[in-house]
């Protein structure tokens, strides 16, 4: 499969790292391993860069979580992709007209003023609305659903798969060889620590692993036999016709369970969920949830009522109990690491593929990953998130 | 006001047209060639397929933006305005992005400002106010396509034996033979039946049993034949808007939402024609042969004037037989064919292709190489592509999607047929297929005359 940057050839015998899944999480982590000086890399992807839930995105950015341990790891995303326009080399669309957190009732509207204290400390700028002001700022808005908003008026969102392609041209041109249609079959270890991959291409000899695989990083702590509490959990989008800009923020909104905005195309992209998991691995839509999502973003945009849907598709994502991501190295094996659990992995990448970087190189964890490690998930200490649109624990 | 005529609101004229004419018909008769810009570049587009299947008549229409505008009828009272382009479509000042092309190339977005976030920022802001979009609806339109009644029978989903998705000739015959067998039949079609033959495409055709028929009085026997098999065949308005997991097949129309969850799938969807590929080929004026057919005998309206014709088969040199008989003049005939001898009654060269189209709003001439090498210039106002077809195979890879490579249950007929249908006609095929398409389903449900013989 001939792609741009990625090698053809089969994978060397031996390589100093390897990364599995080049979604944005593993791309950005090779770049950055890279950077601190980790020579030969290995991205390993079953199927083509971006493929999964990185191609699949609502590529939302924003830094004002309820939870201080969400809002400065994701403060400090934002200040990194304030800079990596510039440093990779790549206008990837990052815009920032603002982040929206809706509040459709009086309690909603508590809770984001509450949770503004938690902003204030992180250093994250927002500012409460009223109910007029969002009309102001977004009039196309049902204004029987607006009680008020939390805005966070530097969020925005940016091109997922430019982004994917900056990271990727970015670590390769640093010499990160990335492989697609690279099946992993096994992760083989002697003595405690991590000593190689079994591939679909051959076998590979590496002192770390870092499991990136998205919705496939189930199937590969299994291999390491790995304790890590995740579940798979298929997510579904829909864009429309382009129209011309009518949504000037981003916006999420609880009670809908959905997250929306308009591309500079003039394409409405937005998803909602339904309560409880869809635990699957399939990433075909479903009618209930394209019948959900139209009806919710127009109970949400009245107009949009006369707009047609262009494409509905779906992802995977893993996810834990309290919906944080799981960004650690394994206790019971040395150097298998792991950057997995992501709902909001898009936005969160940048800081982390920095900070884990940093934390394979180095062997010193930052505190703001510290939070997020596989313990908490054992312990039952789990982190308390409040402004997440995400649905919770049980089946569907 | 004469008998049979609408007339309809286009940017403050008023145009009058027949009963019948599709929106962007009659703005062509009227003289319209510029429908729409295309999105980044501001190129104008006009007329096209005559089908609904390319991006290139988009218009606003009562305030409902991107309304395919060859396929819906013009109606008395209507409102149209055209979308892109400022002042106008038709008069586009980024029209003048062509002078930069060598800045704009594919992806250009990406290479600038990255280092300038501001500059940035306020290229991105202008972009999405220049890029080709409609405005949003209406309060009134919104209101009106999100507060549609369906009638209460019309939303209970249902499992027929066999849905057949496309009314053409071959659906109308696979959905007949499926009755035929004892099957419950739906048959999806998007506006009236019969397809493509109701503007005259392939005057003569060999039907189910084998002998050569005019079209025209085959489709007129297809259709009623359909319409007199009611309830066994019900006939749904509307698009199958894809197949999905668990078997749900949605179809939605003007006054019908429907779940269908059918037994048996027949894709009779129809096809794609290829158009040719060379600078300029999206100029207005450059239309696919069934666009052309189409305005031809089904909207009296005379697509152009001067044509040339670029072909690979002898469906072209027909078609051109067909401009001739409509009164314009063929200027050339591009056969692409290697080693055949050029057909007399038009200009034709033969191992030759079409390597840029001229004029800036509308087509005004092409540049042919002819098989010697040479290029000549030709004048004309009308460039048909007669290149063949491509099935429309959406629904059936959808289908393949959620299914074992063993599985069964799912044929394509017609243009849409990917299977190797042998010595067998469209039709035969197609009506053979209805039948295997209602034994299967019938071999799955529970056997009634069975379940009676037993109590």
């Amino acid at each position: 499969m001939a792609l741009p940057a990625v090698t053809i050839a089969a994978p060397a015998a031996t390589y100093d790292a390897v990364i599995i899944g080049a979604g944005i999480q593993g791309l950005a982590l090779s770049y950055e391993l890279s950077q601190q000086g980790v020579e030969r890399i290995a991205v390993v992807d079953r199927s083509w860069p971006g493929s999964g839930a990185s191609g699949r995105n609502g590529e939302l950015i924003r830094s004002a979580f309820s939870s201080p341990e969400w809002s400065l790891l994701l403060a400090a995303s934002l200040r990194r992709w304030e800079q990596l326009p510039g440093e990779l080399d790549f206008n990837f669309l990052l815009h920032q007209p603002g982040y929206l957190i809706l509040a459709t009732t009086d309690e909603q509207y508590e809770q984001r003023r509450a949770e503004m204290d938690v902003h204030r400390s992180c250093g994250v700028q927002t500012e409460l609305l009223d109910a007029a002001q969002v009309r102001k700022l977004i009039p196309a808005l049902n204004p029987n659903m607006v009680r008020g908003g939390l805005l966070q008026p530097n969020g925005g969102f940016a091109h997922h798969d430019a982004v994917v392609w900056a990271y990727l041209r970015a670590a390769t041109r640093r010499g990160v060889e990335v492989f697609a249609d690279v099946e992993v079959l096994d992760v083989e270890s002697a003595g405690g620590r991590v000593t190689g991959l079994s591939t679909s291409r051959g076998h590979i000899a590496t002192p770390v692993v870092v499991n990136c695989a998205g919705g496939g990083a189930v199937a590969i702590n299994q291999m390491a036999g790995v304790d890590i509490p995740i579940r798979v959990n298929r997510l579904q989008m829909i864009v429309t016709e382009p129209i011309k800009p009518v949504v000037p923020t981003a916006v999420a909104c609880p009670t809908i369970l959905g997250y929306c905005h308009q591309t500079s195309r003039g394409e409405f992209v937005g998803g909602t969920e339904l309560p409880g998991i869809d635990e699957t691995e399939s990433v075909h839509g479903t009618y209930d949830l394209l019948q959900d999502m139209a009806t919710s973003f127009v109970s949400l945009f009245p107009l949009l009522g006369g707009v047609r849907v262009l494409r509905h598709w779906a992802g995977t994502v893993t996810q834990t109990a309290d919906l944080a991501p799981v960004i650690d190295q394994a206790d019971r094996l040395t150097n298998f690491f792991v950057s997995c659990g992501w709902v909001y992995g898009f936005m969160a990448a940048p800081a982390t593929a920095q900070l884990l970087a940093a934390y394979i190189a180095t062997g010193r964890k930052d505190a703001l990953i510290a939070p997020f490690d596989i313990e908490r998930l054992h312990t039952g200490r789990l982190i308390a998130e409040g402004s997440l649109v995400v649905p919770g624990e049980e089946h569907r | 006001m004469s008998e049979g005529s609408v007339r309809f609101t286009f940017e403050n004229r008023e145009i009058e047209c027949a009963d019948g004419t599709s929106v962007a018909g009659a703005l062509l008769a009227q003289g319209t060639t510029i429908l729409t810009r295309s999105f980044k570049y501001h190129r104008a587009r006009g007329y096209t397929c005559g089908y609904g299947v390319c991006p290139n008549c988009p218009l606003t229409i009562d305030g409902v933006p991107g309304v395919l505008s060859c396929t819906t009828p013009a109606k008395d009272g209507m409102v149209v305005s055209r979308e892109r382009g400022w002042p106008s479509a038709s008069w586009d000042i980024f029209e003048a992005s062509a002078l930069f092309s060598r800045l704009l190339t594919a992806g250009f977005q990406f290479r600038y400002f990255a280092r300038h976030p501001r500059l940035a920022h306020l290229f991105e802001t202008a972009m999405a106010h220049i890029a080709g979009a409609g405005r949003i609806p209406t309060a009134a339109a919104a209101d009106r396509l999100t507060t549609r009644v369906f009638p209460q029978d019309n939303r209970i989903p249902f499992a027929p034996d066999v849905v057949v998705v496309g009314g053409g000739l071959s659906g109308c015959q696979a959905a007949i033979s499926a009755a035929c067998a004892g099957a419950t039949v739906v048959l999806v079609n998007d506006g009236p039946l019969g397809g493509r033959s109701l503007a005259g495409r392939c005057r003569v055709a060999v039907d189910a049993a084998g002998i050569e028929r005019r079209v025209d009085r085959l489709a007129d026997e297809l259709i009623t034949a359909v319409r007199a098999m009611t309830p066994a065949i019900t006939v749904i308005d509307g698009t199958a808007v894809g197949w999905f997991e668990g078997g749900v097949m949605p179809v939605v129309g003007d006054g019908v939402q429907v779940q269908l969850r059918p037994a048996s799938l027949v894709v009779a969807a129809g096809s794609y024609e290829i158009a040719d590929l060379y600078a300029g080929n999206d100029l207005p004026g450059t239309m696919l042969q069934g666009a052309a057919e189409r305005l031809l005998h089904r909207e009296n309206v005379r697509p152009g004037n001067r044509a040339v014709v670029v072909t690979d088969s002898d469906a072209g040199l027909e078609f051109a037989d067909e401009l001739t008989a409509a009164g314009i003049t063929v200027e050339l005939v591009v056969d692409k064919r290697v080693g055949v001898a050029p057909a007399a009654r038009h200009a034709v060269v033969t191992g030759a292709r079409v390597v840029r189209a001229r004029g800036r709003r509308a087509v005004r001439g092409v540049d042919v190489r002819h098989g010697d090498g040479r290029i000549f210039k030709y004048r004309c106002d009308l460039v048909v592509h007669a290149l063949g077809e491509r099935p429309a195979e959406e629904l059936r890879t959808q289908w393949l999607a959620q299914h074992s490579a063993a599985a069964t249950g799912m044929w394509t007929v017609g243009s849409a047929c990917v299977e190797d249908r042998g010595t067998m006609s469209a039709l035969q095929h197609a009506a053979h297929v209805g039948l295997l398409a209602a034994k299967t389903a019938l071999a799955q449900a529970p056997d009634d005359d069975e379940v009676a013989s037993d109590a």
